[in-house]
């Protein structure tokens, strides 16, 4: 099987795009939290750190966002406090591309442990779909529009979570057909 | 591991049905996932809850605003993160007459949540990785960092001495809890400060020339009570956000405001009367209005025979004061002399007080007197010699030197002539002119000559200051409970002092200056020096003034001369001296690559002298951009602090921790308590155990961490309890306790801080009326601190007699960077505090355009073939940098304008908006060996000029690579 088939086969099941999603949380990580991260420190942080690097692009949202900054973290914590998660202590700010990978994780997590419940997968679905499109779609479409770095693997995580994030859309999208309970995200 | 397709999925597969949530606290494992899952069928679902906030703080932005600083805000807190701001507007009204200061508060603040949180923030230490600018870093721990800077300290303390390691103080510390760990650092390690107010061009030297100090200011409400107010020498309607309401309110109670300014700024479309002058003319203007004033007869001569050094005697032959030395066997040499005419005689001028009794002071005298020993010379009094030099200031003439008619002048002189209650706004642009101290002293006499000052309503506008005065209490003694002791020392050279006749004043301004002198048997102190000096000969900035011989200064010899002459005498203080180079530094609160004019000097010169360059920050300035180190700081939301005010708005305003440290920031407190323990646990693993400062005092390096935080205790993570324990010790506030203050947020001043930043006010501070500075001096006649104990026209030192400035004079303006037509005046943006928003991207959607540009008046634009938006090249004879042209028809033509703090990275092409300004030294400002003129804490010591830049600029084809 092709790489592009086994990405396909790992997201056709909540337990494997709940994996998915872990494992590009972590990648967006610093690689300084992060054991046996697929990238070297100093490749990641002249990739994604603005403060180290001019010319990093930023894994904020905040860094591409038009409008107030309290509207973007208002609307992310309360789809996180929605779905029962508080913000650990020391946790990075609630618009950083590996935070929304994580919630994308838990949501996963969720939908498979609800494997039997209609109703939660319904509205663990909605929830992913409407997530991807408000936020995290636009987020991983911006940092690879930023993205300088010519390191290959940073350039190939993004390419990944680009490919992640577009065939999740889709398939959230495609249930959203299937199913016309789930409202439009507009 | 790769980051390929194949590999990425092996890892994925590895982690089914795993749960990681690193940033995240989920809701309890044990239940039921079905429970865990709500209802959800649109995004709107999540925004039905009602919102709500875990807390709400009071807190501030400790940064230097200075004229505008502070102002006290609602901080909205959710899941430890600040979301948003909002004005406390809760100040109480003084009284029912004066408008209040509800709401304070600017767009800078406003949007600091959001800056705090920009991607750019610096949350962990960083190491420069390859050349120092090469622009890479890499994160390190906080003990990699610390024990690496330690080793570089004990290195350089050791083999080449304690003054050797630099803290480049810049204008945002906080005389509170950061101040507290350097001021002990600096005291224990006798390390070296540079005091920067004269480097940022704050230093009012003709103020401190006239009054003996530069501190005193009113509180922004006594406007109220004025019915003239002149804007000379500030733009406040643009710089003083929260404070601009009570300017224009005044005229509620009939006001008029006159804006004299080269440009039509904000502030002059506000004004009732615009004169618009030449850059650089008005000290020719104001002596005009003088010499109407004086020749008028208007003069308010009992407060000039009281108050003023105008009935004083000068020798003609020496062209120094009479003193009754001179005239009686036994006489004081300190005493001035005056001519009684109510007794005819010669009489030593009051000492202890400035009343006169039955004395009638004579102002205008020319007589022959005879010596003690018995030679007879002709003596004039200050206001004798005045009145010669105001004549050759008509309207007509000073019209001619500064653009405005002699009908206008003379409009000005009617109107200040006809005011019971003048007041002005001079804020720190003057002083930045080369001869800026000769319209500051002109301005003075304006003020003096009519007897409007310190009266309600009634002041010559100083440099604004209110300190809460615990800090030395904390910071000098080895521990608070010998704080006693320590002081205790002081109290018999105290007490011979006021038996003598000195001031509580004049004795708390001489204790700042022993900052200055290091090595002080009596009382160890931190050790501070002249932050232009220091940038001067050992940043290389002297080099840039190579030319000015060319320039027009008015100097009679090469400037170096007076330098190094300055230096031997020991008139102005440079630690370590010159032949010591530094090695270490460390920026607090600073950003002398941006701020220093000239400072392309500072890395081709200083850089390279520096063995290891540590900068504290939470943003990579420009200065962060060519360190080894940038160590990340907490910022004001993320801290406890206080900080000094201004009398304009006398509220103590403190910074409030809201959250915790984003990523591993840390406070200044901390930091320096850090690097204290590095120092201490290497010096030991190294054997290493004290070493002696170049004075001869012990500085122990085995035990700095024990003797900085008082063994143990106040250690790191004690910013709060030390802030508790500086408002405590301090008599500034006793109605509020600490807890209390922290709650509301800010509290007014209810005594005057006896401290030499702020002593200067000398004033009470009422609670229920606007502060009248200068009334301990104008209503109680206690004695100024100046060599003649008055306000002080007539300065008699060597430096001033060279350069014919023993009285106030128009200079015109030197051609600094060469002779070219255009003036490159600046002032404060409106968009930033200095550079702390500089490139906020929100702030900068504000401006014309994101990046630096020009105002050039529209003639000069058109004469050159630029249009508005063009790229311009901006040269002289030291240096050329490109930036934007905005064509203005606000600007007088030869006037151009480039508001300030861009930083060095967002210019394009070579070159910033300081390659062009070498502002060199002005000598009277070297002076020293003199009562009044000696360098004390942000005053005294020299300052930097780059009002007077010659420019020209060329259209370019487009943006320089």
């Amino acid at each position: 099987m092709t790489p592009g088939g086994e990405l396909k086969a790992l997201l056709g099941s909540a337990a494997g795009r709940s994996a998915v999603y872990a494992l590009l949380a972590r990648c967006f990580r610093h690689p300084a939290q992060v054991e046996q991260h697929p990238l070297p420190a100093p490749a990641f942080e002249a990739a994604f750190e603005p403060a180290i690097s001019e010319h990093a692009c930023s894994l904020r949202a905040g860094a591409y966002w038009a409008h107030e900054q309290s509207t973007l973290f208002e609307e992310l914590v309360r789809f996180y406090e929605h779905f029962g998660l508080a913000r650990a202590e020391h946790a990075e700010l609630p618009d950083h591309l590996s935070v929304q990978f994580q919630f994308m994780h838990y949501l996963a997590h969720l939908e498979d442990e609800a494997r039997a419940d209609r109703a939660a997968i319904d509205a663990l679905t909605r929830a992913q779909r409407d997530f991807l499109e408000r936020q995290l779609r636009r987020l991983v479409y911006a940092v690879h529009g930023a993205l300088k770095s010519g390191d290959a693997g940073c350039r190939e995580l993004v390419a990944l979570a680009v490919s992640c994030v577009d065939a999740e859309i889709a398939r959230t999208s495609r249930a959203a057909r299937r199913n016309p309970d789930i409202p439009s995200t507009t | 591991m790769n980051v390929d397709r194949r590999e990425f999925l092996r890892r994925a597969a590895a982690l089914v049905g795993s749960l990681a949530l690193p940033d995240f606290v989920p809701p309890p494992a044990a239940a039921a996932s079905r429970a865990r899952v709500p209802a959800y069928a649109s995004w709107a679902d999540v925004y039905r809850k009602q919102w709500s906030w875990d807390r709400v703080v009071r807190s501030t932005h400790h940064l230097n605003c200075w004229f505008q600083a502070h102002c006290a805000w609602d901080v909205y807190v959710k899941d430890g993160l600040v979301f948003r701001e909002e004005q406390a507007g809760e100040y109480e009204p003084v009284n029912a007459h004066l408008p209040d200061y509800n709401p304070r508060g600017c767009q800078k603040g406003g949007c600091f949540s959001t800056r705090m949180y920009e991607p750019t923030r610096v949350t962990h230490p960083l190491k420069r990785v390859g050349p120092r600018g090469g622009g890479r870093w890499e994160r390190v721990s906080w003990e990699a960092a610390l024990d690496d800077i330690a080793d570089a300290y004990l290195d350089v303390t050791v083999e080449e001495g304690t003054d050797r390691t630099i803290w480049d103080l810049g204008p945002g510390i906080d005389l509170g809890v950061s101040m507290a760990a350097q001021g002990r650092f600096s005291m224990l390690t006798q390390s070296v400060g540079l005091d920067m107010d004269g480097e940022i061009g704050d230093s009012r030297r003709g103020t401190l020339e006239t009054f003996g100090k530069i501190v005193f200011e009113r509180s922004a409400d006594d406007y109220f009570y004025s019915d003239l107010i002149l804007f000379w020498g500030g733009n406040p309607l643009y710089t003083q956000i929260p404070q601009a309401h009570f300017y224009t309110e005044a005229r509620y109670g009939g006001a008029r405001i006159i804006s004299i300014t080269p440009d039509y700024n904000p502030s002059a479309m506000k004004a009732d009367l615009w004169i618009p002058i030449k850059p650089g003319t008005d000290a020719a203007l104001a002596l005009a209005v003088c010499r109407e004033i004086v020749f008028g007869g208007h003069v308010d001569e009992a407060f000039v025979r009281e108050q003023t050094d105008l009935p004083l005697l000068v020798r003609g032959d020496t062209k120094r004061y009479l003193r009754e030395a001179d005239i009686a066997a036994g006489g004081q040499a300190a005493y001035h002399v005056l001519w009684d005419a109510q007794s005819g005689a010669l009489r030593a001028a009051p000492y202890r007080s400035l009343a006169l009794e039955a004395l009638v002071p004579e102002l205008d005298v020319k007589r022959t007197v005879r010596l003690a020993d018995g030679t007879d010379v002709e003596v004039r009094s200050v206001y004798s010699l005045l009145k010669d030099r105001l004549a050759e200031y008509t309207p007509e003439a000073a019209g001619a030197e500064c653009g405005a008619s002699p009908a206008l002048v003379r409009r000005l002189a009617g109107e200040i002539i006809a005011a019971k209650r003048l007041a002005n706004i001079s804020q720190t642009s003057l002083c930045k002119y080369f001869h800026g101290n000769l319209a500051e002293r002109s301005i003075a006499l304006v003020f003096a000559l009519t007897g409007n000052i310190g009266r309600r309503g009634a002041n010559f506008s100083g440099f604004p200051l209110l300190t809460p005065d615990g800090g030395d209490k904390f910071t000098i003694p080895p521990s608070l409970s010998e704080a006693a002791a320590t002081f205790g020392k002081l109290e018999p050279l105290i007490k011979q002092r006021m038996a003598a006749g000195d001031t509580h004043e004049m004795i708390v301004t001489d204790l700042g200056r022993l900052l200055f002198v290091p090595g002080n048997p009596l009382l160890r102190l931190p050790v501070w020096t002249s932050g232009t000096l220091f940038w001067h000969v050992h940043g290389g900035i002297g080099e840039l003034a190579e030319k000015s011989e060319s320039w027009g200064l008015g100097n009679k010899r090469p400037l170096n001369e007076y330098v190094e002459e300055s230096i031997a005498k020991h008139w102005q203080p440079l630690n370590p001296p010159p032949d010591r180079p530094p090695r270490i530094m460390i920026s607090l609160c600073s950003n002398p690559l941006r701020r220093a004019r000239g400072a392309d000097k500072l890395l081709e010169v200083l850089w390279p002298k520096l063995k290891k360059i540590v900068v504290l920050d939470w943003r990579v300035s420009s200065t962060g951009r060519q360190a080894d180190y940038i160590l990340p700081v907490a910022p004001w939301y993320e801290r406890t602090s206080l900080k000094w005010v201004t009398p304009l708005s006398p509220y103590l305003t403190i910074t409030n921790a809201a959250t915790p440290p984003r990523g591993e920031s840390k406070c200044d407190w901390d930091i320096i308590v850090m690097l204290a323990r590095h120092i201490q646990a290497r010096a030991k693993a190294r054997g290493i155990g004290s070493v002696k400062s170049p004075q001869g005092l012990e500085v122990r390096l085995d035990t700095l961490y024990d003797d900085l935080t008082m063994q143990g205790a106040f250690k790191e993570g004690d910013d709060d309890k030390v802030a508790r324990t500086l408002y405590e010790l301090g008599n500034t506030h006793k109605k509020l306790t600490w807890d209390e203050l922290k709650e509301k947020g800010f509290a007014r001043f209810e005594n005057l801080p006896d401290e030499p930043s702020s002593i200067g006010n000398m004033c009470e501070i009422p609670p229920d009326d606007s502060i009248v500075p200068l009334t301990f001096h104008v209503r109680d006649k206690v004695p100024y601190p100046t060599a003649s104990r008055r306000i002080q026209f007539y300065v008699d030192h060597p430096y001033y007699e060279e350069l014919d400035e023993l009285l106030p004079r128009y200079k015109a303006p030197p051609k600094i960077g060469g002779d070219y037509p255009l003036v490159m005046t600046g002032g404060k943006t409106r968009w930033s505090i200095h550079s702390t928003w500089r490139d906020s991207p929100l702030m900068l959607k504000l401006e014309r355009s994101p990046e630096p540009y020009m105002l050039v008046a529209s003639p000069d634009a058109a004469k050159r073939g630029i249009a508005d938006g063009d790229w311009i090249r901006v040269r002289n004879d030291v240096g050329s940098f490109a930036t934007i042209a905005r064509v203005s028809p606000n600007l007088r033509p030869g006037q151009t304008l480039m508001y300030h703090a861009w930083e060095q990275f967002q210019f394009s092409g070579a070159g910033d908006m300081n390659s062009v300004s070498p502002t060199p030294l002005n000598p009277v400002e070297l002076a020293g060996g003199h009562p009044h003129l000696t360098a004390g804490v942000l005053q005294g010591q020299n300052s930097v000029f780059d009002r007077d830049t010659r420019i020209d600029i060329e259209r370019l084809r487009g943006r320089p690579s």
